[in-house]
C-alpha cells in the first residue's frame, strides 16, 4: 500500500488553523444571514418557478414600511419581495426583524398573474 | 433650422414619508427629486401641483396647493421660481404640508390600499414634468399614524415608493 507522505510548512499550517478556528467561531448572525437568504432564494423559486432568481436584501429602521409578496418567514424575521413584476432585474427583498406589524393590502397584478400581498411596518 | 428648448427630466431621489403630528393636526409628507435640464435652453419653474390619490381614480383625490409646497435643497427652502439651467442637476427636497382635514382622513380609510403621490413641476409655456410616488396605505399604516393612543409624532418612509422605472 502507498503511502503518501503530505509535508506543510509551518505558515501553511498556521494559516489552516485560523480558518478553522474563524469557521468554529463563526458569529451566529452570520450563518444565521445564509440561513436567510437560502429561505428567501427558496421561497422566489417556489412561488414564481424561476430557480435561482437573482435578488438584492434590505434591512430596514424603525417606521420604514414595505408592501411585497412574503417570500420568507423564520421566528423572529418576514421577507418580502418589494418587486413582484420585476422579471429582468434582480428582485428586491425587504427583511423586517420582531417586532413589526403587517396587514393584507391590495394584491399584485403583474399581467395575467396575481400575488397576494401584505405590508409591514418595522416597529 | 434648430430651436433650442430645455428637456427637463424628473427623478425619484428619496422615498415618500409620512409624519402626523396629532397636537397641531398637521400632516407632513416629504420625498427627494432630482431635476436634470438636458436640453439647451434652460427650464424656469413656475408653479408647483400636487395631489395625493388612489391611482386611476381621480374622484378619490386630495389636491395641494402651490402654498403647501415647498422645495429645499439641504436645510435651505429654493424660491418658489426656480431656474434650471442647461446641463445642471437639482437635487430637492419637496415638503407638503396641510392641516389633517376629514376629506384627507377619508382618503386614508378606503378598501383600496394603493396611494399615488404626484408632484407637478410647470415650466415656461405650461410645460409639465410630473413624479409620481406609488406606495400602499393600509390599516396598520393608519393606525401608525393617526392612532390617538400613538406616540407624539407619527412617522413612516414607505419603502421602494423611489424606484424610478
Amino acid at each position: 500500500m502507498n503511502k503518501t507522505k503530505f509535508s506543510y510548512s509551518k505558515p501553511f499550517l498556521t494559516a489552516l488553523l485560523s480558518v478553522a478556528v474563524v469557521a468554529s467561531v463563526q458569529p451566529p448572525a452570520l450563518a444565521e444571514d445564509q440561513d436567510l437568504k437560502t429561505l428567501v432564494a427558496e421561497g422566489l423559486a417556489r412561488i414564481y418557478g424561476i430557480p435561482n432568481t437573482p435578488f438584492a436584501a434590505k434591512n430596514t429602521k424603525p417606521g420604514d414600511a414595505s408592501s411585497g409578496v412574503e417570500v420568507a418567514r423564520t421566528k423572529d424575521t418576514l421577507s418580502i419581495d418589494a418587486t413582484p413584476c420585476l422579471n429582468n432585474q434582480p428582485k428586491r427583498i425587504v427583511t423586517f426583524v420582531k417586532p413589526y406589524l403587517e396587514s393584507k393590502i391590495s394584491d399584485a397584478k403583474c399581467n395575467d398573474k396575481r400575488y397576494r400581498q401584505i405590508q409591514v411596518i418595522q416597529q | 433650422m434648430m430651436f433650442s428648448r430645455p428637456k427637463l427630466e424628473v427623478w425619484k431621489s428619496a422615498p415618500a414619508s409620512f409624519k402626523y403630528d396629532p397636537q397641531r393636526r398637521l400632516l407632513e409628507c416629504s420625498f427627494g427629486v432630482l431635476l436634470h435640464n438636458t436640453g439647451t435652453k434652460a427650464e424656469v419653474i413656475r408653479a408647483l401641483h400636487a395631489h395625493l390619490g388612489i391611482p386611476h381614480n381621480p374622484s378619490q383625490s386630495a389636491l395641494f396647493s402651490d402654498n403647501d409646497i415647498i422645495l429645499k435643497q439641504g436645510q435651505n427652502e429654493v424660491p418658489k421660481v426656480l431656474p434650471i439651467e442647461q446641463n445642471m442637476s437639482s437635487n430637492l427636497t419637496c415638503e407638503i404640508t396641510v392641516t389633517f382635514s376629514d376629506s384627507l382622513r377619508g382618503l386614508f380609510s378606503q378598501p383600496e390600499t394603493a396611494r399615488e403621490l404626484v408632484l407637478e413641476l410647470v415650466g415656461e409655456d405650461n410645460r409639465s414634468y410630473p413624479a409620481t410616488f406609488y406606495f400602499d396605505f393600509s390599516e396598520e399604516v393608519a393606525k401608525t399614524l393617526f392612532d390617538p393612543q400613538g406616540p407624539p409624532t407619527r412617522f413612516i418612509t414607505f419603502l421602494g415608493s423611489d424606484q424610478n422605472e
